[in-house]
């Protein structure tokens, strides 16, 4: 194998949606020698694992105006990446069961519309249109939002590689970082199982691993490790326009593009991390969620199962931009699977940080420092 | 020359198979996912023995030295009826 070359203008520790989307906007920006590590292959974290879904049905004015962004990027991305990354604008549908959760989701398309994106809450009649195959005797509603998409994230993914690598950066797969030399308070190397590497920007993009990445400076963020399981039916004929999301079961939703049914629940397993193992419980369990709102499904045959983890952060939000402490060092992680979108704009955001030396209003309310912040309150007033 | 379908599930063919290989996607993960060999009802089980044999003459290794991609639960489709522990079918 090539030795790695032995310095680099940033490394980028994670080769999924995020690490790989940050490489490509910098590369675009002009920031030519930029370096990812992959410790498996491209897309073996979350970003291969989950469907695809790019949703604004969010809570938060920072991350809607973020997904919002992201979907518009994603929009463009095939042609620009010259490879197809299967987005299809499919909508999505957050369902409703009770008048608590009418009430929620109206507050959030409330605050969508703020932020100029078009959902809205619809009726029962309306929803039972949309998807003729639900059931809607239990559902009273749902907020729709028609701008919603999937993407085949590991096309993405491939898209990235090849234009990285057409503009000059490099991506190493199966090639783990074993540790992150800080001095002076300052970034100035990484040690992977290739040998040495100098630089002044190092990226957590690292997903349910970036805690891991996080201490090998000395520093902690607040990112948990969570487990998503999920199951793949048989194909059938397009039946599913909109992915679906029922809050109450935290059940997911989407018929593909190649016909399959991707359904998924959060595990109810102790999450150890590199744990991806999947349990006959989850089929269970989701069997019974899938058959209450759609009774056709239980003639629908499941072909496979399979795990992902990813890292959430106590308020739901990602953790963004340059770490209190160690110069150098970059967050881009805590995205609590909300998505495709938000680590798509993340990147952009990112990128003209490291390169125009331009910080969005945005990061603000995405620093890892908000969490130290709140927790030396805490203490002052105990 | 006929054509020589290795995955009856996705209809993917040799000739397609290798020109993916010579892409780069030479590990079986990603083969897999770029493909689509091995993700339709059989689930690899009509296939992996030919993808595994192609990969090890394209990459000049053994067979054995290539690692077949994880194998994923349940052994053969299942109704999400029985799962849900309706009558059996």
């Amino acid at each position: 194998m090539s030795r790695v070359s032995k310095k680099a203008d940033a490394v980028i520790i994670g080769g999924g949606a995020t690490g790989l989307g940050l490489a490509y906007r910098l590369v675009k920006k002009g920031m030519k020698n930029v370096v990812v590590f992959e410790r498996g292959y491209i897309g073996s974290g979350a970003s291969g694992r989950f469907p695809g879904g790019v949703t604004q049905q969010l809570s938060t004015k920072e991350e809607i105006t973020l997904a919002r962004n992201g979907v518009k990027m994603l929009e463009r991305l095939s042609p620009e990446l010259n490879h197809n990354i299967m987005f299809r604008r499919s909508g999505s549908l957050n369902l409703a069961f009770n008048e608590g959760q009418v009430k929620v989701l109206e507050d959030s398309v409330r605050l969508q519309n703020l932020m100029k994106v078009k959902s809205r809450f619809i009726g029962q009649s309306e929803v039972k249109k949309m998807v003729p195959m639900l059931d809607v005797d239990k559902i009273i509603g749902a907020a729709f939002c028609p701008t919603d998409g999937i993407a085949y994230p590991m096309a993405l993914l491939w898209g990235y590689t090849q234009a990285i690598k057409r503009e000059g950066g490099k991506i190493r797969a199966f090639s783990e970082v074993k540790g992150i030399k800080v001095e002076g308070g300052e970034v100035k190397s990484v040690a992977t199982d290739n040998g040495e590497i100098e630089t002044c920007i190092v990226v957590n993009a690292a997903g349910a691993c970036s805690g891991d990445v996080a201490k090998m400076t000395g520093l902690d963020i607040p990112n948990q490790v969570r487990k998503q399981e999920f199951l793949v039916t048989e194909p059938l004929s397009p039946f599913l326009d909109p992915f679906i999301l029922s809050p109450r079961d935290d059940l997911w939703l989407a018929q593909l593009i190649r016909g399959e049914t991707v359904c998924s629940l959060p595990s109810t397993d102790d999450v150890s991390l590199n744990d991806t193992s999947s349990s006959i419980e989850f089929l269970e369990r989701i069997a019974r969620f899938l058959i209450e709102i759609m009774p056709q499904f239980r003639d629908l045959k499941v072909m496979r199962q399979w795990a992902g983890l990813y890292d959430a952060t106590p308020d739901g939000k990602p953790v963004l931009g340059e770490l209190d402490g160690v110069k150098g060092f970059i967050q881009a992680n805590g995205f609590c699977g909300c998505g495709l979108g938000l680590p798509t704009s993340a990147g952009e955001l990112l990128a003209v940080l490291l390169v125009d030396g331009k910080s969005s209003p945005l990061f603000k309310s995405f620093r890892a420092e908000r969490f130290f912040a709140e927790k030396s309150k805490d203490t002052s007033t105990t | 020359m006929a054509k020589k379908i290795v995955c009856r599930c996705q209809d993917i063919t040799e000739e397609e198979i290798i020109e993916v290989i010579s892409s780069g996607y030479t590990d079986p993960e990603s083969l897999k996912r770029y493909t689509g060999v091995s993700t339709g009802p059989c689930q690899g089980k009509g296939c992996l023995t030919h993808v595994i044999a192609i990969l090890a003459r394209e990459l000049k290794k053994k067979p054995w030295e290539i690692r077949i991609p994880t194998q994923r639960q349940p052994t053969k489709p299942v109704f999400l009826s029985v799962l849900a522990g309706e009558s059996s079918k």
